[in-house]
């Protein structure tokens, strides 16, 4: 080698160090600065993918399914757990399941809650990249089918230098979170957190009020406009489940009366309508199709119930 | 793809490896692939405008032809000219008028077009060579590839420095090999366009556009705050470019002009634009300053002339009244600045004392109300709208209070106190650096001669702060949208 290109690469060495040495901090640390959200994103990860627990029923979903069902007031021998994520699609949960039965085989039964609202819009994509939820074959297969379906928010403008530098874990993405948490700031606060969720097996409360008269995301959303490739996941979900000897059963999470009253007719009526071609499509799984109505008093904020309105939910259908 | 983002990144150490690495097996070659690689990059914005970019090479090639081959009659060569120029220039006001000619003849705000970024750039440095083998003071380029090189150089194309033809045409023709010492100051200019852009322009920006963005509601001391901010803002974003472009031509072993030189040390404002801009203004004095006769027939003409290219250079920014509005006032200072000269001489001339104290009282002064002017003139630059300029205008001159400044604190604009604290940190090593410049003429290189350990230290606090502003994310050059 001779001796400009050795000083070279020295000097490059020397330029990157700080970079290199942020990289490593981000990506080896995520507990100390990352936000309470990410907490449930890793417990959700680290036990699809690491746990030894046996599960025999799954809750699958997103944020309402999160905050709707406690396992802990579902059994007594532990062998329900909660593997919803807040944001998710059914993009993460197809994965989320395709790994666990790769970990630990397929479940006897799987609740799948998900908001009305998300099967029209992929609306915390940014937040699946940003926790580097998937891995790299599965993203990438995510992006092959986005390209079939054509779908602009999984591919905005600039998808792939993003993708790179969340996948990179590089500081245009993080260090504004790691400023946040002053770099170690977080650690004890989402060490707890995390052991929280632990401890209630996926459960976790999204907003805290003791009463929330909010509007649901359903209420600006005028008509059921689903989109294709969320479509496309959860087809492949319950075809995923399906192929295991899964019993499905789909539910709906409650929304408030504030909510119940402005969702649109057209709104209900296109939603009942993917539900009612879902039963037609596979006979084998139970649906329930309306969604419940609960007083504002059982909600922590406009979309999700509290703990005392999750207790009412679980009982109820458990 | 912006010089700050991830994509970048990448391309520009791919382009730059394998060029060197062609140049050692064929000059053509690698002309070949910076070619490619420059159509790419300009692709990148917009396929179409690549097609764009090749018209504009193809029509002022074949016009350069003409026009600088003596084989052919004074009249052909004469039409060649001509044409080479209509077409330019039509483009230009094609893409630079078409919106607001739908808008007001058409009455059809909604028929918009894009303006092709860098159009303006490119469109100019091949003029230069259209004017430039007319005149003969340009050998005619048969070689397109060259030619196309010289009209797409990527460090250039999107927001200069605008290259006369008899400048970089003629680095084409020679192999550039990799070259240790050139390749150092190349990216130590690179690294203080960067620095400037992340670290000082992208947190300018974001304090300015809140103000500008709330003109009505907020205070006068605020305005001026917020234009002497743009001053830096402006300064920092597109000498920033400049630098990084000339930097990455370095690098790759072309010599491109210097578009800045420290403005703001600038003593008047004839001086203030001779060191901002100076592409620009060289081609404005080139190409319309000295053919409309410079200052060769008295001083009413001259100072005509000066407010042509002043007016022009508003024209050319955007087509708003606010920028015309820009230039001329640009241009009044000048001539006013040249007509008070004797005067002003006078009254130095008159002060009882001369020593070195005085001197440098003096050229602060000078300075200063070089600024004062300059920043006057940019709140047309920075405005949305004439309107908003002369409301910009009232609430400064008008409207504004002592307690106003007492009631705002800097670090409540937007940044907060530590991203407030970092600009300041950023805007003081500028100074440092710009000082460096104007005693030495090339703070890159003062910079590499240093000892090593002297010069990792300022490397590292360069590359943290670079690094710690990587939270702002990156924002497009103000330049693009001209």
């Amino acid at each position: 080698m001779s001796d400009t290109l050795k000083r070279m690469l020295k000097n490059l060495i020397l330029v990157l160090a700080p970079l290199i040495i942020l990289v490593l901090f981000t990506a080896l640390f995520p507990l100390s600065y990352m936000s309470e959200e990410y907490v449930m994103w890793y417990e959700e990860w680290s036990y699809v993918n690491h746990s030894d627990v046996k599960t025999d029923m799954l809750i699958l979903g997103d944020s309402r399914a999160k905050s709707s069902l406690i396992p802990a007031l579902m059994d007594h021998d532990g062998s329900i757990y909660n593997i919803a994520i807040g944001g998710a699609t059914p993009i993460e949960m197809y994965y989320a399941v395709k790994n666990h039965i790769i970990h630990h085989g397929a479940p006897k039964e799987a609740v799948v809650i998900f908001a009305p609202y998300h099967f029209c819009d992929i609306d915390n994509w940014d937040q699946t990249l940003f926790n580097n939820y998937l891995s790299v074959s599965e993203i990438t297969e995510v992006y092959e089918n986005a390209f079939k379906f054509h779908n602009g928010t999984v591919l905005k403008d600039g998808w792939f230098t993003d993708e790179l530098s969340f996948r990179l874990r590089l500081p245009n993405k993080y260090l504004a979170q790691i400023y946040d948490a002053r770099f170690l700031g977080y650690e004890d606060r989402n060490r707890a957190r995390l052991d929280m969720v632990r401890g209630e097996r996926g459960y976790c409360e999204f907003g805290s009020d003791p009463g929330n008269d909010g509007e649901s995301y359903e209420v600006h959303h005028k008509v059921f406009d689903s989109d294709p490739l969320v479509l496309y996941y959860f087809d492949e979900l319950i075809g995923l489940l399906q192929k295991n000897g899964v019993k499905v059963t789909i539910m709906q999470s409650p929304v408030n009366e504030t909510s119940n009253e402005l969702i649109t007719s057209e709104f209900r009526q296109g939603y009942a309508d993917h539900l009612a071609s879902l039963e037609a499509k596979y006979p084998q799984i139970t649906v329930y199709k309306e969604i419940p109505c609960y007083e504002n008093e059982y909600f922590g904020d406009n979309n999700h119930l509290n703990r005392k309105g999750a207790e009412r939910f679980t009982k109820e259908q458990f | 793809m912006l010089f700050n983002s991830i994509g970048f990144a990448i391309f520009c150490p791919l382009v730059i490896i394998i060029y060197f690495a062609l140049e050692e097996k064929s000059h053509r070659a690698a002309l070949i692939w910076l070619l490619i690689a420059d159509y790419f990059y300009y692709m990148c914005a917009g396929a179409a405008f690549g097609a764009l970019l090749f018209g504009v090479t193809f029509v002022t090639y074949l016009c350069g032809r003409v026009c600088g081959n003596i084989s052919f009659s004074r009249g052909w060569r004469h039409l060649a000219l001509i044409a080479g120029c209509t077409v330019n220039v039509s483009l230009l006001v094609f893409f630079k008028y078409f919106n607001l000619f739908s808008e007001m003849i058409l009455k059809d705000p909604a028929l918009k077009i894009i303006l092709p970024v860098g159009v303006s750039f490119y469109v100019f440095s091949s003029l230069t060579y259209v004017i430039d083998t007319y005149r003969g003071e340009q050998k005619v380029q048969k070689d397109f590839i060259k030619y196309a090189l010289f009209v797409s150089f990527f460090p250039t194309l999107l927001a200069g420095p605008i290259e006369r033809s008899v400048n970089l045409l003629p680095q084409f023709d020679r192999p550039h090999r990799f070259d240790y010492g050139k390749a150092k100051r190349g990216l130590i200019k690179m690294a203080v366009g960067y620095f400037m852009k992340l670290v000082i322009a992208q947190r300018l920006a974001i304090t300015v556009d809140l103000i500008y963005g709330n003109v009505d509601d907020v205070s006068g001391f605020l305005l001026l705050l917020a234009t002497v901010f743009y001053a830096f803002q402006i300064y920092c974003d597109f000498a920033s470019y400049s630098s990084i472009a000339s930097g990455l031509a370095t690098v790759l072993g072309f010599e491109v002009i210097e578009n800045f030189r420290q403005p703001f040390f600038a003593k008047s404002c004839s001086d203030l634009w001779r060191r901002w801009h100076i592409s620009l203004n060289n081609w404005f004095i080139n190409y319309v300053y000295i053919p409309l006769g410079g200052s060769r027939k008295g001083r009413v003409r001259k100072y005509l002339n000066v407010m042509a290219v002043f007016t022009l250079s508003g024209m050319w920014h955007g087509a708003a009244l606010h920028y015309v509005l820009w230039g001329m006032l640009s241009g009044l200072f000048q001539v006013t600045g040249d007509m008070t000269k004797g005067i002003r001489q006078k009254i130095s001339d008159a002060f009882p004392v001369h020593n070195k104290n005085t001197a440098v009282l003096h050229r602060c002064f000078q300075v200063f109300l070089t600024f004062v002017f300059f920043v006057i003139a940019l709140v047309f630059f920075r405005a949305d709208s004439t309107r908003q300029a002369f409301t910009v205008f009232g609430k400064i001159f008008a409207g504004m209070h002592l307690s106003d400044i007492a009631a705002n604190s800097i670090f409540d604009l937007g940044l907060g106190t530590f991203n407030m604290l970092y600009l300041l940190a950023g805007m003081v090593l500028l100074v440092i650096y710009d000082v460096i410049n104007e005693k030495t003429g090339d703070a890159a290189g003062f910079i590499s001669k240093r000892p090593t350990y002297l010069r990792w230290c300022i490397y590292y606090v360069m590359i943290l702060m670079m690094l710690g502003s990587a939270a702002i994310g990156a924002k497009q050059f103000i330049y693009f949208d001209f």
